[in-house]
């Protein structure tokens, strides 16, 4: 954040937060501190934070606007967990932006040109 | 995904089916076939590759006509997607066949032990082997009704199916079962359906019924009894849909990208289905072509894909370095060959790509094969182009995607790249067989966290199948709910709201706060050329 993303935070900017953790990896844990530690940057600075967090963590709705909590994983499986609220999120975004939201302008499904 | 489609009634049974057919060709459209039978000649089969207007020209120069009869449009799992291995598929008498979504996870122990018994195999699925398990099963009992046969049957069969199931010997009698993949049952006025989904039926008939898992069903001229597989009463619970065809097609759904966001549990678990020995962790693959000593000598792992594959292959890396302690490169696909890459027999290539056709990728392919190096494919297409240059296949199973915004598609190459580490990483020693066991195992229990994630108000959808619920999910995305000052008490409400619910609230923030800068006509854009 502090390489530059900082500079675009106000109260009018959303930041989504990935701050999942797998309790039993040292890793993970370690990992989950420091984006904390980020959250904080970003909430000093009137950012509005939603938080992707792990079940069971309540610490951390206290620090953020919105908490969306998945269940428990190790490290490497949670990213299929992850993923699932920020389709979600970008689905309902798109609909109320009235995008067209199976065929996203300018896209094809499969880009079989170069 | 596979589209099934059954008829006894006094319509012409072949265009009823090919009418089912096509409006359930978002299932998968590999191959199709159909077999009748009822019109004094036995039973008739006519098949054919690719889409589903093959098969009308073969039936245009070869007429079929019967009472009673099936058809599929196949996804191809196991087996290339040719008129060979296009449903349905016989015994050895031919006199009976059998339609089949769904994977037979424990196929090769039953083939073997159905070969030694006799039985000879022409295809390569592992559906045929369920026609050989019933053939089996009468001629040890000739008196044994067709549904008793198909019900000693299915008790066999380890994995996931919905089957449908016809023989020249019982006229007008369809057995259908179902284990995993989705079946419904119509009910119309003298004539009766079996579908993979309503879509396929629903212009004759809205009064349905959802198969469940573990139901068999018997239709004849007469009506439809169903039966548990061991044999227990079951009543029918018709219920009326309401659909119009366009939602059918998205099961209820407002889009297809929210209905195959919703269908990542089965993607997730079809794709590690039958890949895991569930008591040791073991994953095993049908066609890796890897050799141990390939495996174990390799020096790198260079992934090259485009888009959301891409995304896909950074997670990868991450599974990959730490599982097996192998060096792993990302490339944008796009971007490899043009910098004349460091590749050798040594590094290994890993290509995903969900269609198996994308441009940029397969020239990436090309690339890693003239520098020597072994490629791998991950999938979502059996036969594509991306696996017939590679040394090994990684299907994944997810079914269609129609959505452009790619979720389950997704999510199945991530359950792939986990399989794939975990296999890299028993086969080089790296990772302990508590470790192998315990990751394979939660591996396992994904599918069921992401059902909890995506399940709706429990209370609405209770015992209610999968396309029953999904009304619910529609009214719940065309109108929420939720009141305005709900912004402050998340903590008391959270409990009772879905993960869905609470991501249409929090998208009111997106949509009123920040106007997204994606590119539109004024907007500038840089890019480095």
């Amino acid at each position: 954040m502090k390489h530059g993303p900082n500079a675009l935070i106000d109260e009018s900017l959303p930041v989504v937060c990935i701050a999942t953790k797998d309790p039993d990896d040292p890793a993970s844990v370690l990992k989950y501190e420091k984006t904390l530690s980020n959250i904080q940057e970003v909430t000093a600075r009137a950012g509005r934070v939603i938080a992707i967090a792990t079940e069971g963590d309540d610490e951390i709705s206290s620090l953020v606007e919105h908490t969306l909590y998945i269940p428990r994983a190790p490290e490497l499986l949670l990213p299929i967990l992850e993923v699932v609220p920020l389709q979600l999120l970008a689905y309902h975004i798109a609909v109320r932006r009235g995008c067209d939201v199976d065929q996203p302008r300018n896209l094809a499904k499969s880009v079989t040109v170069e | 995904m596979c589209g099934i489609v059954g008829y006894i009634g006094p319509k012409p049974v072949v265009p009823v089916i090919i009418e089912g057919l096509r409006r359930l060709e978002y299932r998968g459209y590999d191959s199709a076939g159909i077999a009748v039978a009822g019109g004094g000649r036995g039973l008739e089969l006519r098949r054919a590759p690719g889409k589903l207007r093959n098969l009308e020209a073969v039936l245009a120069e070869r007429p079929l006509h019967g009472s009673f009869g099936i058809g599929h449009t196949r996804w191809a799992t196991h087996g290339r997607p040719t008129e060979e291995n296009a449903h349905p598929h016989r015994d050895c008498t031919h006199s009976l066949v059998v339609v089949h979504n769904g994977i037979v996870e424990n196929y090769i122990a039953l083939k073997k032990e159905l070969m030694g018994k006799g039985h000879t195999f022409v295809t390569e699925t592992d559906t045929e082997i369920i026609a050989h398990l019933i053939e089996q099963e009468l001629k040890e009992l000739p008196e044994l009704p067709l549904e008793e046969a198909v019900r000693e049957a299915v008790k066999r069969l380890h994995g996931a199916f919905a089957i449908g199931v016809m023989s020249a010997n019982e006229p007008d009698k369809l057995v259908a079962a179902r284990m995993g993949p989705p079946a419904v049952l119509g009910i119309g006025d003298g004539e009766y359906f079996l579908a993979s989904d309503v879509p396929g039926i629903l212009h004759h008939t809205r009064n349905i019924h959802f198969l469940a898992d573990g139901e068999l069903a018997v239709l004849t001229a007469d009506g439809v009894t169903l039966s548990d597989f061991k044999g227990a009463p079951l009543p029918l619970k018709v219920q009326r849909i309401a659909w119009d065809p366009i939602q059918a097609e998205k099961s209820g759904y407002k889009h297809f990208m929210l209905k195959e966001i919703n269908e990542q549990p089965r993607a997730v678990r079809d794709t590690a289905l039958g890949r895991i020995a569930f008591d040791t962790g073991q994953v095993f693959f049908n066609d890796l072509s890897l050799t141990e000593e390939q495996i174990r000598s390799a020096s790198q792992i260079t992934i090259a894909a485009c888009g959301t594959s891409w995304h896909a292959g950074l997670a990868g890396k991450f599974m990959i370095e730490r599982l097996a302690r192998l060096p792993v490169d990302v490339d944008y696909a796009s971007e490899f060959r043009y910098r004349d890459p460091i590749a050798d027999p040594t590094a290994i290539g890993l290509l995903i790509t969900q269609s198996g056709e994308t441009a940029d990728t397969l020239a990436a392919q090309a690339e890693m094969i003239a520098k020597g190096s072994p490629t791998l494919a991950i999938t979502n297409v059996v036969g594509s182009a991306v696996t017939r240059l590679a040394a090994g296949t990684i299907t994944t199973n997810a079914g269609p995607e129609i959505g452009v915004a790619s979720t389950k598609a997704f999510t199945a190459q991530l359950t792939a790249l986990f399989l794939l580490a975990l296999h890299l990483a028993q086969t080089r020693g790296t990772i302990t067989a508590a470790e192998s066991l315990r990751l394979a195992t939660e591996l396992s229990r994904l599918p069921a966290k992401l059902e909890g994630m995506l399940s709706l108000n429990r209370a609405d959808t209770t015992g209610m199948s999968e396309g029953v619920a999904a009304p619910t999910a529609t009214a719940v995305a065309a109108e929420p709910k939720l009141p305005p000052e709900w912004a402050g008490t998340e903590r008391r409400y959270r409990p009772r709201l879905s993960l869905d619910e609470q991501c249409q609230h929090i998208a009111r923030l997106f949509h009123a706060a920040h106007d997204f800068s994606l590119p539109r006509p004024g907007h500038p854009l840089s890019h480095r050329a």
